[in-house]
């Protein structure tokens, strides 16, 4: 298990070197020259030239390049062209909104879908069924933008009850994590249903009833456990894909979170921010992964076999290239 | 030596041929279009679709105004008998302005959809065909781009590229590329296995004919769910790109524009952004179900 936590560790590093090289590439073949947009407009020749230097656009590519990565290795993500301050800081600003939105929403999806996925696979075909099943598809139906527009227009402007615009105390968090509880939710509920259906009919299910297991039993032990895998994986899927549509939401909602600071950055071509935040994104990105990963494998011990065999199967062929090469 | 096949035997033959044509099966394709129009969402789902199409193709019979011109008579109008969605605030018919929002959002998914399938599923079905080193090289580059979240991607290389829908398709392709290998490269690798594909094999067929001919029919039935997903999905990612101003530019009727020019009047005409929200769930509700439908469908152990 540790060896393949270590492993895991160390193909994240290859990843990330190149998402930086895809990331790069586009912010070089971007048109336009960003000292077009920090300099006065009478700037002379002379003063362009002079902060090109300093901002390090004389080097060649793949000297800054190297430089970056450099930097990245030791934590420095570049410097804002319009602030001057270091990426980082501002954008460990923004983090907290972002992941509190994405994690609370997620952790009440999961709370709230799985439960309801159960209830719809162990009534299969009845109208509870029927009901939660439509409900969910309508859900999964509606943009999230969408449904933060019908959302501020219930709750803000009818009711007049919910902040609509902007994040000034906890009120302000609700909308969008209702949102993307909602969105997230129903997926949950869609894809437990499935796999509890697939698992229900399984022999160890009969097995547990014909010895006269209690049902809670049945259904909690038994076969929930084993529908959980599936679950798991959309769970890691999904926090990425918020942790980057999170622009649209936060754009919706005013919230004033990492995806937002991104969608800024690009429009004014602000390429360090655009780099940085990108990259700090597909990093949590790749974190969560690992850990959906070793969830995985803590969930379903049959994983943790086929890893050891495979650790083992990789040893032996070791042994054996070294007994042919002594 | 005596004859063995009398006349009689060639009579209780034909007649036995005879019986079996009566009870020849059905295909498997058969078999699943049998049980999708026998499902009833699916049918829904499908009836949603066809009416988007036509609503699509024939926009100019169908939208009863110009979806460009201003009427300044006619401004901030309510639903009514004359304007069914109201105008909005330069007195352009919303009702219409959803009518052609429908052809560019079908028409440009589809075409994603399709770029999709001849990059992402190209990739993907070498890999998967393949396999050994090529299919770790192509699945490790496609990770590296799966790490940077597919919307941030495509808003990405929109700024780089421009506002226009063929920078929107180009964007949304790559971004969506790496799914799309995923999905045929696990598709190839099931279809791979078959029995067909080892006979073919066995009687010298070429690699392009077997991609073409064998692997890619087969892996269709697969990947239907998939594409029809792929569809809602595309319909989704544009509106969503073009509500926040990356793709599409204002002047067009696509729903997410709309969406994005209306939405200042949100507080005070409702209408105007509701309506064409409502648009944009129609069509995304109408492809989910046809895809629920056709899961049950191609895979009935499932339902």
């Amino acid at each position: 298990m540790f060896r393949y936590i270590i492993k895991r560790l160390l193909l994240m590093i290859p990843i990330l070197l190149g998402v930086l090289v895809i990331l790069f590439t586009l912010s070089e073949i971007t048109p336009g020259d960003p000292v077009d947009s920090l300099v006065a407009t009478g700037a002379t020749l002379e003063e362009r030239e002079a902060l090109r230097e300093t901002l390090g656009l004389n080097d060649p590519v793949y000297v800054r390049f190297i430089k970056y990565v450099v930097g990245v290795c030791k934590g420095d993500l570049g410097t804002s062209y319009k602030t001057h301050q270091p990426v980082w800081s501002e954008v460990k600003l923004r983090l907290p909104y972002s992941l509190t939105i994405t994690f609370s929403a997620v952790f009440l999806a999961v709370l709230t879908g799985v439960p309801i996925g159960i209830l719809s696979a162990l009534k299969q075909y009845t109208w509870i069924d029927n009901a939660l099943l439509a409900i969910c598809m309508f859900l999964l139906s509606i943009p999230q933008f969408c449904m933060g527009l019908f959302f501020i227009y219930l709750f803000s402007v009818r009711w007049s009850i919910l902040p609509a615009f902007g994040i000034t105390d906890w009120t302000g968090f609700i909308l969008p994590i209702l949102v993307v509880m909602l969105c997230c939710g129903s997926s949950y509920a869609r894809i437990s249903r499935s796999s509890m259906l697939e698992v229900m009919r399984q022999d160890y299910v009969k097995t547990a009833r014909a010895k006269g297991q209690h049902e809670r039993v049945v259904v909690f032990r038994h076969m929930l456990k084993n529908a959980l895998i599936p679950i798991i994986a959309s769970i890691g899927n999904d926090i990425g894909g918020q942790l980057g549509g999170a622009l649209i939401l936060e754009t919706v909602f005013g919230v004033p979170g990492c995806g937002k600071y991104i969608a800024d950055a690009i429009m004014s071509r602000n390429y360090p921010c655009v780099l940085g935040g990108v990259f700090v994104l597909a990093f949590l990105f790749s974190i969560i992964n690992l850990i959906v990963d070793i969830v995985y494998v803590i969930v379903d011990p049959r994983l943790k076999t086929s890893i050891v065999i495979d650790t083992m199967k990789q040893r032996r062929k070791v042994g054996r290239e070294a007994k042919a090469h002594g | 030596m005596a004859k063995l096949y009398t006349p009689a035997m060639e009579k209780l033959d034909r007649q036995r041929s005879k019986r079996k044509e009566g009870f020849k099966a059905d295909s498997p394709g058969r078999q699943a279009w049998k049980r999708l129009i026998r499902n009833r969402t699916a049918i829904v789902g499908m009836i949603m679709i066809i009416i988007l199409f036509i609503c699509a193709l024939f926009a100019n019979w169908i939208a009863p105004y110009d979806f460009i011109t201003n009427d300044y008579t006619s401004l901030k109008q309510s639903p009514s008998s004359i304007h069914f969605f109201g105008t909005d605030n330069l007195g352009r018919d919303i009702f219409s302005r959803c009518i052609y929002g429908a052809r560019y959002s079908i028409f440009i998914s589809l075409f994603i959809v399709t770029c999709n399938i001849f990059v992402g599923g190209l990739l993907g079905t070498i890999a998967g065909y393949v396999g050994g080193k090529v299919d770790n090289a192509i699945m490790r580059i496609m990770d590296v781009f799966q790490a940077i979240p597919a919307v941030m991607m495509a808003i990405c290389i929109v700024a780089i590229l421009g506002n226009g829908i063929p920078q929107l398709v180009t964007a949304l392709t790559i971004s969506g590329m790496p799914g799309a290998a995923r999905n045929f490269r696990a598709a190839v690798l099931n279809v791979k296995s078959g029995g067909y594909v080892e006979s073919s094999r066995s009687i010298n067929v070429g690699h392009a004919k077997m991609i073409t001919r064998h692997l890619i029919p087969n892996a269709l039935g697969i990947l239907a769910i998939f594409i029809v997903n792929m569809v809602a999905g595309g319909i989704l990612i544009i509106s969503s790109l073009s509500y926040i101003g990356v793709g599409i530019s204002p002047p067009t009727p696509e729903w997410g524009c709309i969406l994005s020019q209306n939405k200042a009047y949100l507080m005070t005409y409702p209408y105007m952004v509701l309506l064409p929200a409502a648009c944009i769930m129609f069509a995304i509700f109408g492809f989910n179900l046809f895809g629920n439908g056709l899961r049950d469908a191609l895979d009935p152990r499932l339902k």
